[in-house]
């Protein structure tokens, strides 16, 4: 009776969908040996039996969810299934008919693919019969645990596209996580190398989880179409209502942000130290590190001045506890560059010896910057606040130097702000545009700016002025989340600035540029100003007449004999994409052009095509300076 | 019809619903492990902005379009509501424009969701320079967006009239695209181009001849659909009455489609392929830890490599002291003018097809081999950070090879040429730890030689047993995804109890006193010009002034980077001349080779005994 049932419902299923399932089959075999051929004819192929791992993993699923689709799916969204349960065959029947036909169409689908792979296996091959059924047992334990799965979702109806793509995200999420992938087993059963290419192993315990696992959901899906008896699948295969939909999003929504939370639950690690000696003050903590002997002299000065300058910070802001900071001497690094990494601890990378006690202090306010990242999760890098964040950076740097090398160090910032000033005019605000002053000015007139500012705000309001300006942008960090950014926002830059120093910000910056114009004029900043010239750049795309493209450049303003003679020009020039800033410019290149305001401009020939954009600075270099000084910079469009 | 068109948006509503709340949820999620205000176009747009990529947006267009046509007419014929409608004193192409504009609506409807979520977050961040909006690219970006989904919605009308089959469909067509792509299609035929990124200035570029080809076709799968739909019954209906007749034309356009597919891909594939499949007579042989396939007109040159491989193999097995013994397939059917030997897992082929002599086959099966003991002694671990381990994959693999075959000269002008094409860069391990980037930048062959190099500091640093461990302790070391090559490397020497700073130190000795041992210079080449030639070709000339005394020892090439979205194939490269008199490199490029107007290329030499070619740093060009 039973047999004789199957055998009717077998013969139904087949009339009806005998024909889509064997053009199924055959277009799947159609895109098989289409791949296959893409696969033969790639130059970097890997044999006959790739197109295996390639058509399980991604055809496979899909002709499941196909098959599941015509075989349950629309039975039950179509109601058609109502009529079949007013014949004298058993419920459990049907689905079990179904199942299994599903079951032996997936499996057929799987070993064609095995068959595509031994169709164009090619005599380097070497194929055998133990290889092949070694795959096939490893292809046919996957397509239950497909066909399992496309069986369960098809008997959820109208949900099974939502759960198709839940499962798909899912899917590519553990694929991100490959310790998890390799812990899995239908995972690993699925590995591209493992799946074909492993011909001496075979994995029975990993066929075995997944075999269990297909049944496991098998069986799901045969007590999901008895729940309810057998109601719940009529259910799940109405359309849906709007309270439907409402709880789909819900569910879609609590998805995304669980997954959003494990994906960001991921903690940086931090960068750890490799080095053979170093040098190291407890409390705060601080490593630096070096490879020679004739550095530790250096290592520990830094150390010292580190340590002294970050218990002032600890003390003075009212930080009970500071990050760890790793400095390592990397020899490698050009002496103004220096490589900072902020994650739950800071270390920098930096050319340590040797240093002139500008390039020691630039050194110490990268590695105070870090810190300030470190404590405001960030938020010092926030434009608002980036001002204070350098500010305070080179003022804390410069706080502890000997009385001669501070003098040094304070001329040479403020003779920067002065030059910048001079050339570019006053600045409208630090708040709203320090962006645009680093990108046109220079990060080092950018901070010598902003040192400058607080360098007259201290000559205003004192010390503790400074430290309050400290602890209210510098010391509390602001989570990763909306909410917090929100309670951050309420109190506006300008609102924290009067909250510290009970100054208003604008009148403030408009004494300050007063004070800086005034002291310009001191003897010893004149003639460090008077050594760089005024002058701006301009800047033309234009195209020879044999086709090669180059940067019209003229330099607008004043030059000396003298700073023509005493320095030299360079044009640094790099490839921007329209939105890019001048942090992430790559591939900068250098020449040096004329130094000169003759009126005849330089044209260089530059590697860009017609339409880049490319992101153009003039730098001065003269003995007075300790780095070059950036005169200006201007973005222009290749003709 | 407006009333019609309402009708739609009433039934189109939960799946707008559905689309609102995917944008919502992204948002929400950003709530949750973002800060608001962060967020800048450099990067939030990092990938889909840059100019030349494609954006990625495809997808989530293709998802959107295609859901929205599959609820337009399969539901109304499934449940019979179609014949309510053409009972209706309206014409049946009435129907099909109503269905169509809500359609658009919806998916214009989507994007203009999804673009207010884009507005929202990035122009909340106050920065001057990068933070705010660009209303102009905004706006370009959305059009061309809005273009893409109703394109890519009147193909999914058409596809909706095989149901399920239709995503059969896209599948191949995907194949056949990959196809088609190897056979260098014209850029405006692949659909993909609607998201190519390029920019004049400030200004996106929008590809109208890609756009103008897709809205044709477009035209047409409408056409087709309409054809379709207005013929066809409700399936209640169809089942009654022509059940066999509607089989039958399924039958005939899935033939139909699936033949043509076959006939271009095959077509297609067959004019480019890129390998050579030997088809004659062929042997094997098994040693202790080799089964070697190799073709019978080959024997020769087989059988003298076989007879070393298993001494090679133990040479192999006791440098990096293994404690795993595979047995390695080798196929060496394989003929290809891209590698010399290729590995997978346990496997590898080789090409020994070639002459015996810049690089010995004894060589590349040591190589190989190592790559193979990588995997087992690693156990797959040094493929979790593929790009972060790449350069010592590579560098060890060739450092052991020299070790077990010799070739120092061979080692030493790979040693040099690698140097000198980073020397002046200020190129740091931070950049060699990142293969992507050195793929991108120069080319991936760099990697061979830098590695090398870092691998002997290594062993300089670390001791004979260094690789060894190294490769081992990928095994045990769980690091998160996406950690920073230096942070990795750090770690992974740490485990060994081992000095990254100490490898790298002595790494960047070594490679400057490579360069300095340097016979070659190559100054900074200059800027480059395309001029079309009669016969449908280009000369790339390359404004270049060297000593050319020393460039006889090899020849110039030209790589011309292939930026397809859809197949991973290998660049062309193309020899030229040098002119010392004319102070340039003149490289003459057939048309196939250019994509598109924009293209990027990189000026290589290749010295005749070295594995590793000079290189200079990529490059953009247009043509005229």
């Amino acid at each position: 009776m039973i047999r004789s049932s199957v055998a009717a419902m077998l013969s139904k299923d087949l009339r009806e969908n005998g024909p889509n399932l064997m053009i199924l089959v055959g277009a799947t075999a159609v895109i098989l040996m289409l791949m296959a051929r893409t696969y033969d004819t790639s130059a970097y192929g890997q044999g006959s039996m790739a197109i295996v791992a390639a058509g399980i993993k991604s055809i496979l699923p899909l002709c499941a969810a196909i098959v599941g689709n015509i075989l349950v799916a629309r039975e039950l969204i179509l109601k058609t299934r109502h009529f079949l349960t007013a014949l004298p065959i058993h419920p459990w029947v049907m689905l079990v008919e179904k199942y299994a036909l599903g079951l032996a169409l997936v499996v057929v689908i799987g070993l064609v693919t095995i068959a595509v792979g031994l169709l164009h296996a090619g005599v380097g091959d070497d194929l055998d019969a133990p290889y092949v059924a070694g795959i096939g047992v490893r292809v046919i334990a996957i397509s239950l645990l497909v066909w399992s799965i496309a069986f369960f979702v098809s008997l959820c109806g109208r949900l099974r596209l939502l759960l198709y793509v839940l499962l798909f995200v899912g899917y590519l999420i553990l694929n991100k996580f490959d310790q998890v992938t390799g812990s899995f087993a239908p995972l690993r059963l699925l590995d591209s190398e493992l799946l074909v290419y492993e011909r001496d192993v075979m994995p029975w315990s990993d066929i075995l989880v997944t075999v269990v696992l297909g049944i496991a959901i098998s069986a799901s899906g045969f007590a999901l179409a008895w729940a309810r008896e057998g109601t719940l699948i009529d259910t799940l295969a109405v359309p849906m209502t709007r309270i439907d939909i409402t709880i789909v999003c819900f569910v879609l929504m609590t998805y995304s942000l669980v997954v959003a939370i494990a994906v960001n639950d991921v903690d940086e690690l931090p960068m750890l130290p490799s080095a053979t000696q170093m040098v190291q003050n407890e409390t705060p903590d601080i490593y630096v590190y070096y490879e020679h002997e004739e550095n530790r002299k250096e290592a520990t000065s830094l150390l010292a001045r580190l340590s002294t300058t970050l218990e002032s910070i600890s003390h003075n802001l009212g930080v009970d506890e500071l990050p760890l900071l790793r400095i390592r001497y990397s020899a490698n690094l050009f002496r103004d560059v220096q490589r900072l990494n902020v994650s739950s601890e800071v270390s920098l990378d930096a050319h340590i010896a040797g240093l002139s006690p500008m390039g020691m202090a630039l050194v110490e306010s990268v590695a105070v910057h870090g810190i300030f990242q470190q404590l405001t999760n960030n938020r010092a890098m926030y434009e608002p606040h980036h001002w204070v964040t350098d500010a305070q950076s080179w003022w804390w740097a410069t706080r502890h130097l000997s009385g001669e090398q501070k003098q040094a160090v304070t001329d040479e910032l403020l003779a920067l702000a002065s030059i910048s000033v001079a050339i570019h005019g006053e600045v409208t605000s630090l708040i709203d545009q320090y962006d645009q002053i680093v990108d046109i000015r220079g990060a080092a007139a950018a901070d010598a700016l902003a040192y400058s500012a607080l360098v007259f705000l201290e000559s205003e309001i004192g010390e503790e002025g400074i430290y309050r300006l400290g602890r209210q942008f510098l010391t509390q960090p602001v989570k990763n989340n909306y909410l917090s950014s929100f309670i951050d926002a309420r109190n506006s830059s300008r609102q924290r600035f009067n909250d510290a120093t009970g100054l208003d910000f604008d009148q403030f910056s408009a004494r300050w540029q007063q004070w800086l114009e005034t002291v310009s004029a001191e003897p010893r900043i004149k003639t460090l100003v008077d050594s760089v010239p005024a002058a701006k750049i301009s800047v033309q795309s234009d195209v020879e007449h044999n086709g090669y493209k180059r940067l019209v450049t003229q330099l607008v303003g004043e030059i000396t004999p003298t700073q023509s003679k005493d320095g030299h020009c360079r044009l640094r020039h790099a490839k921007t994409g329209p939105t890019r800033n001048f942090v992430t410019l790559d591939g900068i290149e250098e020449v040096t052009i004329s130094c000169a305001t003759d009126g005849s401009p330089d044209r260089t020939r530059v590697p860009y095509a017609t339409g880049d954009r490319a992101y153009v600075a003039l730098y001065y270099e003269n003995d007075l300076f300790s780095r070059p000084v950036q005169l200006g910079a201007q973005r222009v469009t290749i003709k | 019809m407006t009333a019609l068109i309402r009708k739609e948006l009433r039934q189109l509503l939960p799946i707008f619903a559905l689309f609102a709340a995917l944008t919502v949820i992204e948002f929400l999620a950003n709530t949750l492990s973002s800060s608001f205000g962060f967020a800048t176009w450099a990067s939030d747009c990092s990938i889909g902005c840059e100019p030349g990529n494609r954006s990625y947006s495809v997808i989530s267009v293709m998802f959107v379009s295609f859901i929205t046509a599959y609820s337009l007419y399969p539901n109304e014929h499934d449940s019979g509501t179609i014949n309510f409608l053409r009972a209706m004193p309206v014409s049946r192409l009435t129907i099909f424009k109503a269905k169509l504009v809500a359609g658009i609506i919806v998916v214009t409807g989507v994007a203009v969701i999804g673009y207010a979520r884009w507005m929202l977050v990035v122009g909340a961040n106050s920065s001057s320079l990068t933070g705010g909006l660009y209303p102009a690219l905004t706006a370009t970006f959305f059009f061309r967006d809005v273009i893409a989904l109703t394109i890519y919605l009147a193909y999914g009308m058409w596809l909706s009239t095989m149901r399920t089959f239709g995503f059969v469909l896209i599948f191949a067509s995907v194949v056949v695209l990959i196809l088609l792509d190897r056979a260098r299609l014209h850029s405006f035929m692949d659909p993909l181009e609607l998201f190519r990124v390029e920019y004049a200035g400030e200004t996106l570029v929008l590809p109208w001849a890609a756009i103008g080809f897709q809205c044709v076709l477009a035209l047409i799968a409408l056409w087709l659909a309409y054809r379709h739909w207005s013929h066809a019954d409700s399936w209640g209906l169809s089942r009654q009455s022509s059940q066999k007749t509607g089989k039958l034309k399924t039958l005939g356009w899935l033939a139909a489609a699936f033949g043509l597919a076959l006939l271009a891909g095959t077509q297609f594939a067959q004019k480019n392929p890129a390998e050579t499949r030997y088809t004659g007579p062929v042997a094997s042989l098994q040693t202790h830890y080799f089964r070697f396939v190799f073709p019978e007109r080959a024997q020769a040159p087989a059988r003298m490599l076989i007879r070393q491989a298993d001494t090679l193999y133990e040479d192999v097995s006791a440098s990096i002291n293994a404690e795993t013994e595979p047995v390695i397939r080798v196929d060496l059917t394989q003929t290809s003018e891209h590698f010399a030997g290729l590995a997978r897992w346990k496997s590898f082929r080789m090409d020994i097809s070639r002459p015996d002599t810049r690089i010995g086959h004894a060589f590349v099966l040591a190589h190989e081999t190592v790559h193979v003991f990588q995997g087992t002694e690693s156990d797959r671990g040094m493929r979790r950070h593929a790009h972060a381990v790449q350069f010592f994959t590579e560098g060890s693999a060739e450092y052991i090879a020299h070790q077990v075959i010799g070739g120092d000269s061979r080692r030493e002008l790979d040693a040099v040429l690698a140097s000198i094409s980073v020397a002046g860069e200020n190129f740091t391990f931070a950049e060699l730890a990142n293969g992507a980037r050195v793929a991108s930048k120069y080319d991936v062959t760099l990697l061979y030689g830098l590695g090398n190099l870092w691998t002997e500091a290594l062993v300089d640093s670390c001791g004979a047993d260094a690789i060894g461990d190294t490769i081992r302790s990928f095994r045990e070391l769980e690091l998160p995804f996406g950690i920073s090559g230096e942070n990795l490397w750090t770690r992974v020497l740490a485990s060994i109890d081992c000095s990254l700073v100490d490898v790298n130190n002595r790494w960047q000795a070594l490679m400057a006193a490579a360069a300095a041992r340097s016979m070659y210079s190559f100054p900074a080449h200059g800027a480059a010009t395309v001029e079309p030639r009669d016969n449908g070709s280009h000369l790339l000339r390359v404004e270049f002034d060297g000593d050319s005394q020393n460039y006889d020892d090899g020849r110039f090439s030209v790589r011309i980077v292939n930026d397809s979205a859809v197949s991973n194939e290998p660049d062309d490269h193309f020899n030229g001349q040098y002119s010392k008199s004319d102070k340039s490199l003149t490289f003459r490029i057939p048309a196939y080779a250019f994509t598109s107007k924009r293209f990027r290329y990189q000026v290589m030499w290749r010295h005749r005994n070295a594995s590793v070619p000079f290189m200079y740093k990529t490059q953009s060009g247009s043509l005229p």
